[in-house]
C-alpha cells in the first residue's frame, strides 16, 4: 500500500459506525460487511497480513457505487470511497480481480467501451465535426441504453441553432478503467480522451455524463495539464441554464401539467462536482415549478446504485438500491422523477420496471425537448 | 455468499437456515463473520488488529418477520447452538460480539416502521431500525423519540433496547425503559411474549421489564411500541462556569430537586474542561462547565431557564450566555468521529459510566479517579469524566480512561485493561454505585455480575434458566453462561 491518504482513512474508519445509516449498498443489504467501516476493517486485515484477497473479500469491494455519500456525511469528510477504489487497484494489481472485472477491462481496451463497439448512430447520426462547434458528448451509457437522451440534446440544439456535431468513435473517457481498478489503463485513455477533442477544435463541450464530466474537467486538467484549456466543458443541464439565461430557449411551461416532479441528484454531478442548481433551475423553467425533493437530496442524496462500475457489474444490487431511491420519490408522490445522468436512469429503470412502479423517469434533456 | 469450510452437520443448518430467510439472509463467509466479531469494545479492536483469533460464528442471518425470528430460534433449540442477537453492533461491552460456532441473528432487516398513532403518541416499530431513520420519519411529521445517544446514528432501536441505554436529552425525557410502552419479544422457547398495550398498570409486575437490557440474553425483541413527543416549540441554552466538580455537582442537584426538568445538563470535571471542551467545541475555561438546555412550550422554557440560571449563580455559578452550551449541542456528534482524541487505537481506553445517589457519587468520583491515575501511574494512565445523565435522586458520570503506552505484549496488554476495569468496579460496588449505566453489561462486566447481586443473582440464573433452559441466548453475556 503507497497511498499514506488510504491509510490515515482505514485507520480512521475501521473501527467507526458514524456513516453507516447513509450507505445506499448497506440500505439495500443491511450487511455490515457492505458499509464504509466494513470496508475499511477488510482491507485493515488484508494490509495487516490477517487476510487474503479471497474471493468473498474481492467480491466486497466490489459491491461499491463509489457514490461517496459516506464521505459527506463524515464530519471530518474521510474518503472512503477513494479507499474502496484503491482496494479495488489492489486487487487488480494483485491479479486476483474476478473474471468479469477482466473481462470488462478488455473489453474497453478492445472496442472502446464497457459494453462493447457501440453503434456510431445511436440516438442521431455521428457528423463531421467543425472547428469552433459545440461537441456533444454523450458519453457510452447514453449511446448504449439511451440514444433518446442523444436525440433530445440533436432536437434542443437544433431549435437554438447552435451548429453542433458529435464523433462517430468517441473511446473511453477513463472512468471505467478508474472505477475497475486499473488507474495505469485510465491514465491511458484519459491521454487519449484528450487528444481526441484537440483534434476537433471544439469551442464548447457538452457531455450528457456526469462521469465523463469529471473526466473532462478533472482528470485531464490534472494528467494532461494545457490540454483543452481554451475549451469550454459543460454538463447538458448547465448548457441549458445558460440557453435559458440568453433566451435562446424558450418552454411552454405546461409540460408537467398537474404531474408532480421530482428531481434526483446523480452522485458524480452533484456530490463530486457540486452541480445542484442547474438542473433545478431547467425543471422550474420547464414546469413553471421548482421540482419536488426527495428526503435527501443534493449532497446528501442517496446514489441509484450504478456508479462505481455496478451497472455493469452487479444488476441484481444495482436495482435494489435504485429501488430505495424510487420509494423514497414515491414517499414524495412524484410522478415523474428528472435526473441528469444516463446512469441513473438507466439503473433507476431496471428498479422500475422490476417492481412495476408507476412512476415515468427522465433525463433533464428529454424533459427540455418535450417542454420546447 | 459461500460457506467457508462448514462440515456437513453445518451446512446442513444453513440450509435451515436458508428455508427460514433465504440464500442472501444466510452469510457465512469471512468477509460477514469478521465484520460481525468486532464491536466498539476496545478488547475486540485491539484482538483484531494483534492477530488474536476472534470467535468465529457459524453465519450472520437477516430475518425480516417476527415469524422467522420464532424459526430460527427453534431451530437453535433443535440444535443447541447458541445465538446472538445483534443490532448495530456498536456496543463498548461485548454484548453482541459473536461466539464461536454462533448464529449471529443481525436484526437490521427488521426495520419497518408499522403504526404512529398521533392520538396517544406512540409509535409502533421493528427493532432493527437505525434510531437516525427513526427519528427523520418522526420529525418529518412533527414529532421526536428525544432519544439521542451518541450512537443516534449507527445504533438500533433493539440495540437500545437490549441494553437500556440513555440518550443525551436523558434527563427530561429518561432512559429507554422510560421510553418503550410495549415491548414483543421472540422467547428462547419460541413463543412469542407481549407486554400489556398501557404503560402502567398493576396487572402482575411489569414482566416486559425483564427484557429492557437484557441484551438478548432472554429472548429477541421483535417489535416495540415508543413513546414520541411534539417536536418542541424551543429549545434554550445556557453555559454556567461552576467553580469545581462539587459546586457543579450540588448546582445540578438543586435544579432536579425544584422540580426543574432541563433536557440536557452536562457537567465537565476540571480535566474535561480544560481539554475536551476546548478542542472539540472552542469553550476555553478553567473550572467545571456546565451546559443546560430546556425545551418545549416557549413560556415554560423561558421561566424554567430563569430559575436554573438563579439557583446555579447562587451555588456559585457564572454564567457565560447560550454560544458555548448552543455550540456544544449543533456539533453534539463531533467528538465521535474520527480522528478521535480520547478513544482509539494505539490507545487503551475505555468508558466506565457509573451512577449513584447525590450523596455517593462524589465519593466514587474521586475514588475511581485515584484509583486510575494514581494506582497505574507507572503506565501513564489518564481519567476524565462529564456528568450528563440527571435524576432527581443522583446522577450518572461518565469516565474515560486512556493508557497511551499499552504494553507490546498481547497477554500483558489484555491483563492491565483488566486490572483498570476491575480497580473502577470495586470502587463502584464498594461505595453503593452501579456501573453501568447506559452502555450494557456484556462480557466486559459480565464476570462482576455474581458479586454485585451477591446470593440475590440466584434471581437471574433462575429466570435465565426457566425461560432458556438449553442456554443458547447470547451466552457468556450479562454473566450468565459461559463464553
Amino acid at each position: 500500500m503507497e497511498n499514506p491518504g488510504v491509510l490515515d482513512t482505514i485507520r480512521n474508519c475501521r473501527f467507526c459506525f458514524m456513516c453507516r445509516h447513509a450507505c445506499p449498498t448497506f440500505l439495500a443489504t443491511k450487511y455490515d460487511s457492505h458499509t464504509p467501516r466494513g470496508f475499511a476493517l477488510l482491507l485493515s486485515e488484508v494490509h495487516e497480513g490477517l487476510r487474503d484477497w479471497t474471493e468473498d473479500f474481492v467480491e466486497r469491494f466490489y459491491q461499491c457505487s463509489l457514490c461517496g455519500l459516506c464521505r459527506e456525511d463524515c464530519l471530518f469528510h474521510w474518503p472512503e470511497d477513494e479507499l474502496v477504489r484503491q482496494a479495488r487497484a489492489e486487487i487488480a494489481a494483485a491479479g486476483r480481480a474476478p473474471s468479469s472485472i477482466k473481462h470488462l477491462s478488455s473489453l474497453i481496451t478492445q472496442e472502446g467501451s464497457p459494453f462493447g463497439r457501440l453503434d456510431p448512430a445511436a440516438g442521431v447520426p455521428a457528423s463531421v465535426p467543425a472547428r469552433g462547434e459545440v461537441l456533444y458528448w454523450p458519453g457510452c451509457t447514453a449511446r448504449k441504453n439511451q440514444p433518446e437522451i442523444i436525440r433530445a440534446v440533436g432536437h434542443i440544439l437544433d431549435a437554438i441553432g447552435s451548429p453542433w456535431s458529435r464523433l462517430d468513435d468517441e473511446g473511453c473517457c477513463g472512468m471505467p478503467f478508474l472505477d475497475l481498478g486499473y488507474p495505469e489503463l485510465a491514465h491511458h485513455a484519459i491521454s487519449a480522451l484528450a487528444d481526441r477533442i484537440s483534434a476537433v477544435h471544439p469551442q464548447i463541450v457538452v457531455t450528457s455524463c456526469p462521469h465523463c464530466y469529471r473526466m473532462l474537467t478533472e482528470r485531464i486538467p490534472e494528467e494532461r495539464r494545457g490540454s483543452l484549456s481554451d475549451v469550454q466543458v459543460m454538463h447538458t443541464s448547465e448548457f441549458l441554464v445558460k440557453a435559458i439565461a440568453t433566451a435562446r430557449l424558450r418552454f411552454r411551461h405546461s409540460w408537467a401539467g398537474s404531474r408532480i416532479v421530482g428531481y434526483h441528484d446523480p452522485c458524480q454531478l452533484g456530490r463530486k462536482l457540486g452541480v445542484y442548481e442547474a438542473p433545478r433551475n431547467v425543471i422550474l423553467a420547464a414546469t413553471g415549478k421548482p421540482p419536488v425533493e426527495l428526503i435527501h437530496n443534493r449532497a446528501g442524496a442517496e446514489c441509484c446504485g450504478g456508479g462505481g462500475a455496478m451497472i455493469l457489474t452487479n444488476h441484481e444490487l444495482v436495482t435494489r438500491i435504485a429501488t430505495l431511491r424510487l420509494k423514497a420519490a414515491m414517499q414524495e408522490r412524484v410522478d415523474i422523477l428528472v435526473s441528469s445522468c444516463p446512469t441513473c436512469k438507466t439503473a433507476l429503470g431496471m428498479a422500475r420496471d422490476q417492481q412495476g412502479m408507476n412512476i415515468d423517469l427522465v433525463d433533464i434533456v428529454e424533459m427540455a425537448a418535450m417542454a420546447l | 455468499m459461500r460457506d467457508s469450510g462448514l462440515n456437513p452437520i453445518q451446512e446442513r443448518v444453513c440450509n435451515e437456515l436458508r428455508t427460514i430467510v433465504g440464500v442472501e439472509g444466510v452469510l457465512t463467509d469471512q468477509a460477514e463473520v469478521d465484520c460481525a466479531s468486532v464491536d466498539f469494545w476496545w478488547i475486540t479492536q485491539h484482538a483484531l488488529l494483534q492477530g488474536s483469533c476472534l470467535p468465529k460464528p457459524l453465519a450472520v442471518v437477516y430475518p425480516t418477520s417476527r415469524e422467522e425470528v420464532v424459526r430460527i430460534v427453534a431451530l437453535c433449540n433443535r440444535h443447541r447452538l447458541p445465538l446472538v442477537p445483534r443490532g448495530g453492533g456498536a456496543g463498548n461491552c461485548g454484548g453482541s460480539t459473536a461466539i464461536s460456532g454462533a448464529i449471529v441473528l443481525d436484526t437490521k432487516r427488521m426495520d419497518k416502521i408499522l403504526e404512529l398513532n398521533e392520538k396517544s403518541l406512540t409509535v409502533r416499530v421493528q427493532p432493527g431500525i437505525i434510531q437516525k431513520h427513526l427519528e427523520e420519519y418522526l420529525n418529518a411529521r412533527g414529532y421526536t423519540m428525544n432519544h439521542l445517544p451518541a450512537s443516534f446514528t449507527t445504533s438500533t432501536l433493539g440495540g437500545f433496547i437490549g441494553t437500556n441505554g440513555s440518550g443525551i436529552l436523558s434527563s427530561k425525557y429518561g432512559k429507554v425503559s422510560d421510553m418503550v410502552h410495549q415491548i414483543e419479544v421472540v422467547l428462547p422457547s419460541g413463543k412469542v411474549f407481549r407486554s400489556l398495550p398501557v404503560r402502567q398498570h398493576s396487572t402482575g409486575p411489569d414482566y416486559s421489564r425483564l427484557f429492557i437490557g437484557a441484551e438478548g440474553t432472554l429472548g429477541v425483541v421483535t417489535e416495540a411500541v415508543c413513546k414520541i413527543y411534539a417536536l418542541p416549540e424551543r429549545r434554550a441554552f445556557s453555559t454556567f462556569l461552576m467553580p469545581d466538580l462539587h459546586m457543579g455537582i450540588e448546582g445540578g442537584r438543586r435544579v432536579m430537586q425544584d422540580g426543574l426538568q432541563p433536557c440536557l445538563m452536562r457537567l465537565y470535571d476540571e480535566k474535561d474542561t480544560r481539554h475536551t471542551l476546548a478542542r472539540e467545541y472552542g469553550i476555553e475555561q478553567e473550572g467545571c462547565v456546565l451546559l443546560l438546555g430546556f425545551d418545549g412550550l416557549e413560556r415554560i422554557v423561558e421561566v424554567q431557564s430563569e430559575i436554573a440560571a438563579e439557583l446555579l449563580c447562587k451555588g456559585g455559578g457564572r454564567d457565560l450566555g447560550e454560544k458555548p452550551a448552543r455550540n456544544w449541542w449543533e456539533n453534539r456528534y463531533k467528538s465521535y468521529y474520527p480522528p478521535n482524541y480520547l478513544v482509539g487505537e494505539p490507545w487503551m481506553w475505555d468508558v466506565m459510566d457509573t451512577v449513584a445517589p447525590y450523596e455517593k457519587v462524589e465519593t466514587i468520583y474521586w475514588g475511581m479517579r485515584a484509583v486510575v491515575e494514581e494506582g497505574f501511574s507507572e503506565v501513564g494512565a489518564e481519567f476524565h469524566a462529564h456528568f450528563s445523565h440527571w435524576y432527581d435522586w443522583g446522577t450518572s458520570f461518565y469516565p474515560t480512561f486512556i493508557v497511551k503506552h499499552v504494553p507490546k505484549d498481547y497477554a500483558q496488554s489484555v491483563q492491565l485493561y483488566q486490572r483498570i476495569v476491575e480497580s473502577c468496579v470495586q470502587i463502584s460496588i464498594r461505595n453503593g454505585g452501579a456501573m453501568n449505566e447506559h452502555h450494557g453489561v456484556g462480557v466486559k462486566l459480565g464476570r462482576f455480575m455474581q458479586e454485585i447481586y451477591g446470593e440475590g443473582f440466584e434471581l437471574a440464573e433462575a429466570v435465565k434458566n426457566g425461560l432458556d433452559p438449553m442456554h443458547i441466548m447470547n451466552p457468556g453475556k450479562l454473566g450468565l453462561g459461559e463464553w
